[in-house]
């Protein structure tokens, strides 16, 4: 439980006590027994959790002296003068680099469409396949009911275009259900480490099955095509690059989202 | 009927007043009494512009009786004078280009008790043809190139990049002359003196180094590509440099040798050159100052990240005015005169530009002033205004006049705000006649504003990425800017369209220029390269 600022708030109002000084020196005095007794109690993963640390603290210390001896201080890591000296910025956007290169896309990350043969260079390069009787579910319809058992539910999250209309409810044979449909994506850039909330196009390849692609269900490792227009990409011949295609990551059925990965 | 009433030009761009302005009336409706009289209009107070009235006056009736809205104007009055004119209507800001019938707008109903407003102005008798291709993408810096920059006798192209060395180019034979290494940290700005001797350079290790470039590019003659060292080395500065202005040629009486430079540390310092000290510091912003302007009547302004523009004495150093316009970061201004001030000691004028002499060595069309005719050639522009641009999302127009004694520390100022983008405005820039300001901004497109009234010409949407800079070509007629997109495009004004889309950088372009002789334009950016456009 916190227990609030008393010792500041009282030091405030009051000053320090009298003997501080004295009972710090032996506190610190006492702090190498206090380790030596909680190492010495500790068991299993926390003991081993104690003891990493203190042998890190220890050739921390160890480093120290040595570098004491020879009248060395210690080291500093990189400095952010040197990180800073990487990506040269004109002097109109040094004061604005994380406001304005969040949603940096550059251009010299090209845009490499391998679309013949479907070869795919992509992040999940292998995806359970997904069988038929857990994609669909009979859907009895009619009267006679044993008879008439060949509608299709689609139980996985669909892409259904704009341009859809159903067909009559006697020669429809897939049912896409409304709740599982989705539009927008979570997209991750994989080396800027962004990601965007894009519309989808469409489903390029659902790695299971051509049915499926045709009805747009999307799952693990599906390759959606995403709306990036906004984004403001353009290609050296300068024009505006609009779909680009993402591999999906996650199970969208069961997160209720759909995360992907950008394929450049 | 109609009515015409014709008046002078603003010549020199202050006479915004009715009874200034030398009126050339004529009145169709008194035909009888004006058939003979003759117009005259004074241009620039020196080219007489003589009209016969009633060659346009019967065309004008001709036209009322045949029913056409209005007769053809301009291509009456661009058969008389020697000088290609813009034709203006006052009220709608509407550029005359065809006909008078097709400038007025079609919800504006004609009648015969409407007076017309038309204003006319001198244009460039040169044409600067615009860039089309790219004519050499010239590797050489390791880094993003952060500036360009064309000396002001168009001889020679700088720029300044992250991998710490300024590099020298002619753009004539598009090949590396010299690099001028020395600076610690990227270079961030390049200023050349008017007399295109000196080369300032100002970089993130809070120094300004000084180039003697005549020197250089003696000794490195005939040798190719030569490194060499700065001449003199001003430090001072805490913080890194944001801004570098040279002292206008006609105010140093042509000897060139101050420099005003502004640091993120918030304050502005004067350097003497030949001495290498610091004259003076002014330190009155509480923020970085991010653009600096040394006006052609030895003021200074300077614009700062905290919401203020402040105006200096540059001789004395006193603060003259703190303007409290904004309500964000001041990010750019721009002067009126900036492309004169530029320029210097050199013209391109008509004269030049249209003379089919070119210099055997290095195809100079630039000629020499003397410290004078370039003092003259300022006056001639009038009145300088002022153009801010800030992150709060406006451009506010500026003028600054000191009281009836002269004395500016009780100067009468007057604003105008210019709201439109929905971004930042990132940069703004005078076009060489001061007619037109141009601001680019991160709401990805460039707009276009009338550059005495502030008044919103047009808005250019062609970008997809925030746009960075845009620079006017030498006419006034072509605009350019660069991109985040990688691309630049090039606007023709007269049209109002995009005249040119120009791809070929691989990333975000930071810098563009085009040469003050209109031949070449330059860019660089993120993606190393210098590209070279004709």
């Amino acid at each position: 439980m916190p227990q609030g600022d008393y010792i500041e708030e009282f030091r405030k109002r009051f000053g320090e006590r009298p003997d501080l000084s004295e009972r710090e020196r032996k506190r610190r005095a006492r702090e190498p027994h206090k380790i030596a007794a909680t190492s010495k109690e500790l068991r299993g993963l926390k003991a081993k959790i104690f003891q990493r640390e203190r042998f890190k603290d220890k050739v921390r210390l160890r480093k120290e002296e040595h570098l004491l001896k020879r009248g060395e201080t210690l080291k500093k890591g990189k400095t952010s003068e040197d990180e800073r000296l990487k990506n040269a910025l004109p002097a109109y956007l040094l004061d604005r680099e994380d406001a304005v290169r969040a949603k940096t896309l550059t251009n010299t990350i090209r845009q490499k469409r391998k679309e013949k043969g479907g070869k795919w260079d992509v992040p999940l390069p292998k995806v359970r396949p997904i069988p038929d009787d857990e994609v669909f579910r009979v859907v009895r319809t009619g009267k006679k009911s044993k008879q008439k058992e060949w509608k299709r539910m689609v139980t996985k999250v669909t892409f259904v275009g704009d341009g859809f209309t159903r067909r009559p409810p006697k020669y429809e044979r897939f049912i896409r259900p409304m709740a599982l449909r989705m539009r927008r994506a979570n997209v991750t850039h994989p080396e800027l480490k962004v990601t965007f909330s894009l519309d989808i196009l469409g489903v390029k390849k659902n790695p299971s099955s051509s049915l499926y692609t045709q009805l747009g269900v999307i799952t693990r490792g599906t390759i959606i095509e995403v709306n990036v227009s906004e984004l403001g990409l353009v290609t050296t011949s300068g024009r505006v690059v609009w779909g680009k295609y993402a591999q999906v990551t996650n199970d969208p059925e069961r997160d209720g989202t759909i995360n992907a990965v950008m394929l450049i | 009927m109609m009515t015409i009433t014709m008046l002078r030009g603003p010549s020199n761009g202050q006479q915004r007043s009715k009874s200034a302005w030398k009126r050339c009336a004529m009145h169709t409706g008194e035909s009888q009494r004006t058939r003979a009289k003759r117009l005259n209009a004074t241009l620039n107070g020196q080219s007489r512009l003589e009209l016969l009235a009633s060659d346009l006056e019967s065309k004008a009736v001709a036209a009322a009786a045949t029913g056409d809205k209005a007769p053809d104007v301009t291509a009456v009055l661009r058969g008389l004078a020697a000088l290609p004119f813009a034709f203006v209507l006052m009220e709608s800001g509407h550029e005359i280009r065809q006909t008078l019938g097709d400038a007025i707008p079609d919800d504006q109903p004609m009648n015969a008790e409407r007076l017309l407003h038309i204003q006319f102005f001198p244009q460039a008798s040169f044409l600067i043809r615009s860039i089309s291709r790219c004519s050499a993408t010239v590797p050489g810096h390791t880094d993003a190139v952060l500036c360009l920059s064309f000396s002001p006798d168009a001889r020679w192209l700088a720029s300044g990049s992250g991998d710490r060395t300024v590099r020298l180019w002619d753009p004539d034979t598009q090949l590396p002359r010299v690099t001028l290494a020395g600076h610690q940290g990227w270079v961030l700005i390049l200023a050349w003196s008017p007399d295109a001797r000196w080369l300032a350079s100002g970089s993130m290790d809070h120094t300004i180094r000084i180039w003697d470039v005549e020197s250089e590019l003696h000794s490195s003659h005939g040798q190719g590509i030569g490194c060499s060292e700065a001449r003199s080395v001003l430090t001072g500065h805490r913080r890194w440099i944001t801004a570098l202005c040279w002292e206008p040629y006609h105010c140093s009486d042509g000897r060139c040798e101050r420099l005003a430079s502004a640091s993120k540390d918030g304050t502005i310092r004067l350097w003497n050159i030949r001495t290498g000290r610091c004259e003076r510091s002014l330190s009155g912003h509480r923020a970085g100052v991010t653009a600096l302007r040394w006006s052609g009547r030895g003021i200074l302004y300077s614009a700062s990240q905290d919401c203020t523009i402040q105006a200096w004495d540059a001789q004395t150093g006193a603060c003259l005015q703190v303007l409290q316009i904004h309500g964000h970061w001041v990010n750019t201004m721009a002067l009126s005169s900036d492309y004169l001030l530029r320029c210097g000691a050199f013209t391109v004028d008509d004269e030049t530009m249209n003379s089919s002499k070119v210099d055997g060595r290095h195809g100079i069309r630039a000629r020499r002033l003397s410290v004078a005719e370039a003092a003259d050639r300022l006056a001639r522009l009038g009145a300088e205004r002022l153009c801010a641009g800030s992150d709060d999302h406006t451009l506010s127009l500026i003028t600054l006049e000191p009281d009836e004694h002269g004395d500016w520390s009780q100067a009468r100022w007057r604003t105008t705000r210019l709201t439109g983008h929905q971004q930042l405005v990132n940069h703004v820039s005078f076009s060489p006649d001061g007619r037109w300001i141009a601001s680019a901004s991160f709401d990805k497109s460039v707009r276009l504003w009338n550059g005495f009234s502030g008044k919103h010409v047009t808005t250019f949407r062609q970008h997809v990425q925030a746009v960075y800079m845009c620079c006017w070509s030498a006419d006034a007629r072509l605009l350019a800017s660069a991109s985040k997109d990688s691309t630049v495009k090039v606007y023709d004004i007269r049209q109002g369209g995009l005249k040119r889309d120009l791809p070929g950088h691989a990333d975000e372009v930071y810098a563009i220029d085009w040469s003050v002789d209109g031949r070449v334009a330059a860019t660089g950016g993120k993606d190393c390269r210098l590209k070279l456009w004709r």
